[in-house]
């Protein structure tokens, strides 16, 4: 018994060694997204050029949007990206200075602290002669439509990621996802979803230990 | 008369009062198989409110089934134009963002209020419940679990249920059929290992913690009811090699595999071991003119065979639905210009679960031995979306090998024992070997027909109760000087597992 239950102490320790050094990585976290797949660049923005799409959900909490930007090769120009409201109402603005690489991009934004629907987010690159032509990562969406300086192309949407401010490690996310845990559930679940959960994960990882531990007893015993 | 009567009423009660608590056939179940029931139970409630509506593999069709049964008290039937359920569960699908999330490992679940007040304002509307009568995957499916699921879904609708409600409340039974699973691998094991409890506990343990069972026992899915079944049979089989093939132990191997076939069509793998198992010991017994031999196989054959017969009839003759569960026949017509061919397809049955030794390849791209069954096994979860990093695949095989090694010490240490019990340890050999022909003559099937990929990694769980006997021997080798530590060892190993995956999980759908 003695030895088995060493093992069990041993292996919790280090369960909770393992996972609690995991859960301390500290990385940007979504504050949402506008679920375009990012299967290739969709649209491309020439110097002094402006795309704009409609039908954004601006999370809250939002202080960084991610995009998936191209620029052929060549160091990325001064980019912004502004969002506004139904009625016009700027919401949020963001500058990324030149000097980026291609690839996944975020553009920091002031803070917005509460969500908004219906949003048209624009992104936009500085003029000639300094700036070169970017493209924008998203997806063929048929009813979809993106904007480039008041021309419409339709069936295409470019990819929108927002990001909560600073990293965060999942201590820090924690009070997060047990919201995220309510939304979009069972009524009779929704308010105490999360609480639930984490008492029956500690809950079946504790009677698992405690019933082999007693088997173990009770094997002794036997013997 | 009266007295008589009376006395029969109180008997009847004292021996119900006697099957809960004294001395009835659940009095005799040792408490360690509830408590790995109870492990089971509490673990699958965790994945079932950590995995999103809809997010396990099908949950839409087998939702869909259930509504159809409910509601109209009807079978689906395939109908064009396929692509629509009902309006309730359309717009439930639509406003959880469902096909935006499916198969889109960087899409998370809603995280928004507006998305929940989108879906409060759908379930305010009490959009109509029937659609055209398709339930897609699901359509053809044999009845059993589906039935058993319109309990939930029509008390959930009493207590005014939408959608959310009534498969959070489907998912619950889902979550009961993996506890009583878990505690079937024990009763398995106990027959199987009867003198090791311990190696019972830890080999129930292991499997009620595997978190691919629990994952998809979570959820609407007839294979938590097929698991069910599939492990009833084979906690048949080594009732009848153990206690002989008696009237009751013929009907409770005849039973799961009967039930097991209105559960899901798979079952028909365990048919050869059951059938093998029967023959075997209706010959011993006959030999030994062992009384009530022969009742115990019309038993088996007939708890066996007569529900499955029914059910073909009745689908066949009166639902008029199809009898023949897409790729159990051979393909006709194929979408992309290949032909089915017998030789072929034993290649591709055995590529598909064994390494190409000097076939022509069937599976150019990967190894289906290692990408689908084990990566798979070990833990691809959602839609098939998103799964273990690597290294934990690779620490995962290093255990395998110990527990296979360990386990094979222990099958050589009692050779005497496995010789005597060989045609026991044929027939469960037999299990695997059923389950990869029937998952791969579908698998074929799907090649030639169209091209597509049809074997997923929870194919495999039916063999939840040989995964635990694997265990339960790898114990069996410590000897009574190790085996406590090393039962220790593997469960607290399971914990770790079925963590991470349930971590994995959170980190998917709600960061």
């Amino acid at each position: 018994m003695r030895a088995a239950g060493w093992v069990a102490a041993v292996g919790v320790v280090a369960l909770l060694v393992v996972f609690g050094l995991a859960l301390a990585a500290r990385e940007p976290r979504l504050s949402g997204t506008d679920y375009t797949p990012p299967a290739a660049f969709v649209t491309a923005l020439q110097p002094g050029q402006r795309a704009c799409q409609g039908s954004e959900l601006l999370p809250a909490d939002t202080a960084a949007v991610r995009l998936t930007l191209g620029t052929y090769g060549r160091p990325g120009p001064r980019v912004t990206l502004t969002a506004t409201g139904p009625a016009g109402r700027p919401l949020t603005r963001g500058v990324l200075a030149a000097g980026w690489h291609q690839g996944v991009v975020s553009i920091p934004v002031r803070h917005v602290s509460s969500a908004t629907n219906n949003v048209r987010i624009c992104v936009g690159v500085a003029p000639a002669p300094r700036a070169s032509a970017i493209a924008l990562g998203g997806n063929v969406e048929p009813g979809e439509e993106v904007e480039i300086d008041g021309r419409s192309f339709r069936g295409v949407r470019f990819r929108v990621d927002y990001l909560r401010p600073d990293r965060e490690s999942w201590y820090e996310l924690l009070p997060t996802i047990a919201h995220r845990f309510s939304i979009a559930k069972a009524g009779f679940l929704r308010s105490w979803e999360w609480a639930a959960a984490l008492l029956l994960v500690f809950a079946s990882a504790f009677l698992a230990i405690r019933t082999v531990l007693r088997s173990v007893a009770a094997s002794e015993r036997r013997a | 008369m009266s007295t008589s009567r009376r006395a029969l009423g109180s008997g009847g009660s004292a021996r119900r009062r006697g099957w809960l608590r004294g001395r009835g056939p659940l009095a005799r179940v040792p408490r360690a198989a509830w408590a790995c029931a109870a492990v089971a139970l509490l673990n699958g409630l965790a994945w079932s409110l950590i995995t999103p509506p809809f997010e396990v593999p099908d949950e839409n069709a087998h939702y869909a089934y259930v509504q159809q049964l409910a509601e109209r008290g009807k079978l689906p039937r395939s109908a064009q134009p396929e692509g629509f359920f009902s309006p309730a569960e359309d717009g439930t699908l639509g406003t959880i963002y469902f096909y935006l999330i499916v198969g889109r490992p960087n899409d998370p679940a809603p995280f928004s209020e507006i998305d929940q007040r989108e879906v409060e304002a759908l379930e305010r509307r009490h959009l109509r419940r029937t659609g055209n009568g398709n339930a897609f995957t699901a359509t053809n499916n044999p009845p059993l679990f589906y039935a058993v699921q319109t309990i939930p879904y029509k008390l959930a609708g009493a207590a005014g249920g939408s959608v959310l409600d009534r498969l959070a409340a489907m998912r619950i039974v889902s979550v009961l059929m993996a506890a009583v699973t878990v505690l079937l691998v024990y009763l398995f094991l106990s027959e199987l290992l009867p003198s090791s409890p311990l190696a019972c506990t830890a080999g129930a343990l292991v499997a009620a913690l595997q978190p691919l069972f629990a994952f998809i026992s979570s959820g609407v899915n007839n294979d938590a009811l097929l698991y069910l079944a599939a492990t009833g049979v084979l906690w048949g089989i080594a009732r009848v090699f153990k206690r002989g093939l008696t009237p009751a132990n013929g009907a409770i191997l005849g039973a799961f595999v009967g039930f097991g076939l209105l559960a899901k069509l798979t079952l028909l793998a365990f048919v050869p071991a059951a059938a093998a198992a029967v023959a075997i010991l209706l010959w011993r017994g006959l030999r030994r003119h062992q009384p009530g031999v022969l009742r115990g196989a019309a038993w088996a054959v007939g708890l066996g065979a007569v529900p499955i017969a029914v059910y073909y009839v009745l689908n066949r003759f009166v639902w008029h639905r199809s009898t023949v569960v897409g790729g159990l026949g051979t393909v006709t017509n194929s979408a992309v210009g290949r032909h089915f061919n017998r030789l072929e397809e034993l290649s591709h049955i055995w590529q598909l679960f064994l390494p190409n030794l000097w076939m022509r390849e069937q599976f150019p791209s990967y190894m289906p031995l290692w990408k689908t069954w084990f990566i798979g096994v070990v833990g691809r979860f959602g839609w098939l979306d998103y799964e273990f990093p690597l290294w934990l695949d690779d620490l995962a095989l290093v255990l395998l090998i110990v527990v296979v090694t360990l386990a094979l010490v222990e099958l050589v240490r009692r050779r005497r024992a496995l010789i005597a019990r060989a045609a026991e340890a044929v027939v469960y050999a037999l299990v695997p070997i059923g389950l990869a022909i029937v998952i791969g003559v579908q698998s074929y099937d799907s090649v030639v027909g169209n091209g597509a990929v049809f074997e997923q990694p929870r194919y495999l769980v039916p063999l939840l109760g040989l995964y635990g006997a694997l265990v339960a021997l790898a114990v069996r080798a410590g000897g009574r000087r190790w085996a406590p530590a090393l039962a220790v060892a593997f469960v607290v190993l399971a914990v770790g597992h079925d963590i991470y995956g349930q971590a994995l999980t959170i980190a998917r759908y709600y960061a």
